[in-house]
């Protein structure tokens, strides 16, 4: 009895140890389950703020080289950035409002639905498999209306749950002018909570995803705005209604690789053919300078300002809009490959770190 | 009659922190003004390590150097066979790993703390930032670690060439052994 007792007391410290941990999961686990309905919101905010303080902390960068402290370096690239926000909401916000607003009322109007109707009889016509399939009784009008819908509340409702209200973008600003100022003093006294043992593992990971996830983020904010523009532009003189509206789509969309570019073209080609029933000619007149501004985006700008290390398989895009798709609707699919390429940097520097730093 | 609102607003502001004390005492930072220490000062990382704990271990990634502020740090290197051997002791004042500043190369050996002792750490992702925002500074730390290899370098160079000749006259001496020996044969 007492050497089995001997044996049960010397495996006991593993066994507590083993045992600590995972009750300690479990209760970390259901405490975030529980707090997350009330910290969510924070959260959200706090994201916020690090994507804008990633997004302007060169530009403080920039202003500290020309010998202004930080301290008024900060408040004057946030003052410019809310100037230009509001000169956004003045002038660039109603338009594309009320573009928008127009676009959804051609989308509700019976042309598209016409449209689609003999889209679906010519399918009939020409490939009757197709059309034993019941092709006919599927309401595409209704799946795209349902698109959109699902897409613009998606995107309105998450813009004015975050920014819309006064306080929550004063918290916002708060936040990012903290987080621009003082990015160092925070960064060291999170790192002064890393025990000894993990000090230059926990830092050179820290260094490696702030860096990898700072370029990431300015990279797709910068492609997104020249892409966009230059869509604007491009439509702008080809005469296509709702430019503005479009010209956006076509920069968000970019946020998608491979998929975003021709999803992006879509639209503009759509609003041709409802509009201008007559002349198939734009249609091509719009893939052409859709592809001129994929040309100048995958020659010049991508080039210049995306990280490497952020490449995807194309089946790795897909899956991951699917997924994206799955769990917030068509404004998931949107945000699902920039979110998947920030946890695929965090993860490759996690693997990078372990790899160096256990081999040693 | 003093007056201590006057005197606590034209007191001279001459008290310096242990960090740039210790900061100015290593020649990298040799060249930094008393600002340039200070901005130095809030990037640094100030731990305490107690006796037998690493700092770094050999075969690391580098990543920056470190100033022991108080008690004593080894630099120990491991053979293949698991053989420790103590290549320095550093005690206040000394810096090691200075040359992780500049890339990201392995660690030679390993760095342990010796007693209980207060380290201060500088790395390189902070040196590079600093270089992004003011380059002054940053170009003059380089400066010191360019400095740095450099002295050790031509050391290097001294050591080498003394070996060199050293080897030459040893080989000049079993030449004319040798010849010693070929003429005394019968």
């Amino acid at each position: 009895m007492n050497q089995d007792s001997q044996q049960l007391i010397s495996l006991d410290p593993d066994l507590i140890r083993g045992l600590g941990k995972f009750f300690l999961i479990l209760v970390f686990t259901y405490i975030g389950i529980k707090a997350f309905p009330y910290l969510s919101n924070a959260l959200v905010l706090l994201l916020v703020s690090v994507l804008l303080s990633s997004i302007l902390g060169p530009f403080v960068d920039i202003l500290e080289r020309r010998q202004i402290p930080r301290v008024i370096g900060a408040l004057i690239v946030l003052l410019v950035f809310l100037f230009l926000i509001v000169l956004a909401f003045r002038f660039l916000i109603p338009a594309v409002r009320e573009q928008a607003i127009a676009v959804n009322e051609l989308i509700q109007s019976q042309r598209p639905a016409e449209l689609l109707h003999t889209f679906q009889q010519w399918i009939s016509e020409k490939l009757p498999a197709a059309a034993a399939g019941e092709i006919e009784n599927i309401d595409f009008s209704g799946k795209i209306n349902a698109f959109f819908s699902d897409f613009l509340s998606g995107s309105v409702s998450l813009l004015f749950n975050i920014a819309g209200m006064i306080s929550s973008l004063f918290i916002v600003i708060v936040i990012t002018y903290l987080m621009m100022k003082d990015s160092r003093k925070i960064t060291k006294s999170i790192i002064s909570l890393i025990p000894n043992k993990y000090f230059e593992p926990g830092l050179n990971l820290a260094d490696k995803i702030q860096t990898q996830l700072s370029n990431y983020i300015r990279g797709q904010f910068t492609d997104a705005l020249v892409v966009g523009m230059l869509s604007v532009i491009g439509l702008w003189i080809l005469d296509i209604k709702y430019f503005v509206f479009i010209g956006l789509i076509a920069g968000l969309a970019n946020l998608i690789p491979y998929i975003g570019p021709v999803a992006g073209a879509i639209p503009a080609m759509a609003i041709s053919i409802i509009n201008n029933p007559g002349e198939p000619i734009m249609l091509v007149y719009i893939a052409i300078m859709f592809a001129i501004v994929q040309m100048i985006d995958n020659s010049i700008v991508s080039p210049a300002v995306m990280s490497k290390s952020v490449n995807m398989h194309p089946i790795s895009v897909i899956i991951i809009i699917i997924i994206g798709g799955n769990l917030m609707g068509a404004f998931g699919m949107l945000i699902a490959v920039p979110a998947a390429g920030i946890l695929k940097v965090t993860f490759e520097q996690i693997v990078w770190t372990v790899k160096h730093y256990q081999s040693a | 009659m003093k007056y201590p609102l006057w005197e606590n607003i034209f007191k001279r502001r001459t008290e310096e922190s242990e960090t740039v004390l210790a900061l100015k005492g290593v020649p990298i930072f040799q060249e930094l003004v008393k600002n340039e220490l200070k901005e130095i000062e809030k990037l640094v990382h100030q731990r305490t390590y107690t006796k037998g704990e690493q700092i770094f271990s050999q075969e690391q990634p580098g990543l920056g150097m470190y100033i022991v502020l108080s008690g004593k740090v080894n630099i120990v290197r491991h053979d293949e066979e698991g053989n420790k051997l103590i290549l320095a002791s550093l005690s206040q004042g000394s810096f090691f790993g200075d040359m992780s500043l500049l890339d990201e190369a392995p660690r030679s050996a390993t760095a342990e703390a010796a007693e209980l002792s207060q380290i201060i750490a500088f790395f390189r992702p902070d040196l590079f930032d600093l270089l992004n925002r003011q380059p002054k500074t940053g170009i003059k730390i380089i400066t010191g670690v360019a400095n740095i290899i450099a002295t050790r370098l031509r050391a290097q160079n001294q050591l080498s060439q003394e070996l060199q000749e050293q080897v030459e006259s040893l080989t000049q001496e079993i030449e004319q052994l040798k010849d010693q020996t070929a003429d005394s044969s019968p």
